[in-house]
């Protein structure tokens, strides 16, 4: 599982860092989202998942792995 | 008068709807969550959570630049909230790392302290009032001390804010008066940094001061205009989510027994009373080109008033949205806006929320505030809190959290 982050969107609320702080970091500068993984390990991806449900400008985006099994 | 009547002259600073505004909501949300007042020369009122998102996003369609209070309040543009991108943009990229996550999170330590020296005096008489004495206290020292404004002018800038905000629209000459006072006084901070030749850039005015943006200084006016922007937003908003809170907690053992035993849940219940009582609860826009809401046609030049804490009720996007559910996730509140004009100071704020609570939990856990001495704020139109909550709890000599940690 990966998930995309739409800079476009993001707004720096932090909801994706209080809900997976071990996945999203937020930039200095004006406190937009980064990720800090490439995959997501399978123990986090209910966090991720959360995490996307979280973001109130809908910014975030799980993307599956066809031939990762869960 | 039938409801629908009312609702057609509906005002968001009645001082009936003051008193309470969510049954009202609701009803709105449920028969017409795009209603038009005739209300103060006509204007839309815009309820659920879905119609508030599009119009926060939508920057070109809902213009900010003609005022985002309604009616307005009489001053200059504050900036960058009444702005619109492209220039926007500018005052925002200059302001955002003074509020990031970790520049906000640089002031816990004075912010702590600061919590503990203002509720100390009053712990061996176990009285105080929350608001007087501390909720409007604290973020404003910060705040202040962020710009570099003289601490010591707290409660002049307090009384100016409170003022406009909450009274602002009503007697339009006094209100010029008010803003003047504001406008003079950073005036002679400017004045006197500049006669002192200080080009210091430690605190937010002085970076303004002396920062280049596109190889020109700013003016002294686009200055004043974000700096009344950050006391505007940085005074009484949090303040008043943090006396709403404390009358929640107050009046709910249950919940408060809950945060003393479970001090680790504290940030999700920050969010959770921002949504659930939302201390600005709308904000305006202007209509710049016909278009259609909800299923309702809204002209050009319309203005229009989007209520965040409506859609933090709204029952299509929130679980018992009546309910204060303390650590309640997702909470894709709209407390602090959405789209490019979200709150400025946000992490900053929930910073301070949620250390006071910390605080006083910590300090003064069996509080018990007076409602029948309490005063709110007769007017919501803006910010939506108490003027006054008086409390007693039980006394204590020494200075000594009843719980170590947080």
């Amino acid at each position: 599982m990966k998930i995309a982050i739409n800079r476009e969107r993001c707004q720096g609320h932090t909801q994706c860092s209080a809900a997976a702080p071990t996945l999203f970091g937020h930039r200095d500068d004006d406190g937009t989202a980064y990720l800090l993984v490439d995959t997501v390990p399978p123990e986090q991806q209910e966090r991720a998942r959360l995490a996307v449900r979280c973001c109130p400008e809908q910014a975030l985006t799980i993307i599956d792995d066809p031939t990762e099994s869960e | 008068m039938s409801t629908d009547d009312r609702l057609q002259r509906f005002d968001h600073h009645d001082k009936e709807f003051a008193k309470d505004p969510y049954d009202v909501y609701q009803r709105m949300r449920q028969t017409c969550p795009v209603l038009h007042s005739e209300a103060h020369g006509g204007f839309t009122a815009v309820t659920s959570y879905d119609e508030v998102v599009k119009v926060a996003k939508d920057d070109y369609t809902f213009l900010s630049s003609p005022g985002v209070t309604f009616p307005p309040i009489p001053k200059r543009a504050v900036l960058p909230i009444e702005a619109d991108p492209p220039e926007f943009f500018k005052y925002r990229r200059l302001l955002n790392p003074w509020f990031s996550p970790p520049a906000a999170s640089e002031w816990e330590p004075a912010l702590r302290a600061l919590a503990q020296d203002l509720l100390a005096p009053h712990l061996a008489a176990g009285r105080i009032d929350f608001i007087k004495d501390f909720a409007r206290l604290l973020p404003a020292i910060i705040t202040l001390r962020l710009i570099g404004l003289p601490e010591s002018d707290a409660d002049d800038y307090l009384h100016w804010i409170q003022e406009l905000i909450h009274h602002g629209h009503r007697d339009i000459d006094a209100s010029v008066e008010t803003g003047l006072h504001v406008y003079q006084a950073l005036a002679e901070e400017m004045e006197r940094r500049e006669e002192a030749k200080d080009t210091g850039t430690a605190d937010l005015l002085g970076f303004l001061m002396n920062t280049d943006v596109e190889g020109e200084r700013l003016t002294e006016e686009e200055i004043m205009d974000m700096v009344f922007l950050l006391l505007f937003g940085g005074l009484d908003t949090t303040a008043a989510a943090i006396g709403n809170a404390l009358v929640y907690l107050s009046t709910h053992p249950d919940a408060r027994n809950k945060l003393i035993a479970e001090p680790e849940i504290i940030p999700l219940a920050v969010e959770e009373f921002l949504r659930f009582e939302a201390p600005v609860q709308g904000l305006a826009r202007t209509v710049s080109k016909e278009c259609t809401l909800g299923g309702k046609t809204l002209e050009a030049d319309e203005k229009i008033m989007i209520f965040w804490a409506s859609a933090n009720r709204d029952e299509t996007a929130f679980d018992q949205p009546d309910e204060v559910i303390l650590d309640r996730q997702p909470n894709r509140h709209l407390a602090f806006g959405v789209g490019n004009h979200r709150c400025l100071g946000s992490n900053l704020a929930r910073l301070e929320f949620r250390v006071a609570l910390e605080e006083l939990l910590a300090f003064i856990p069996d509080f018990s505030i007076d409602l029948g001495y309490a005063q709110r704020w007769d007017d919501l139109g803006v910010v939506y809190g108490w003027q006054s909550l008086p409390a007693t709890f039980t006394a204590k000599d020494a200075v000594t959290r009843t719980k170590e940690g947080a």
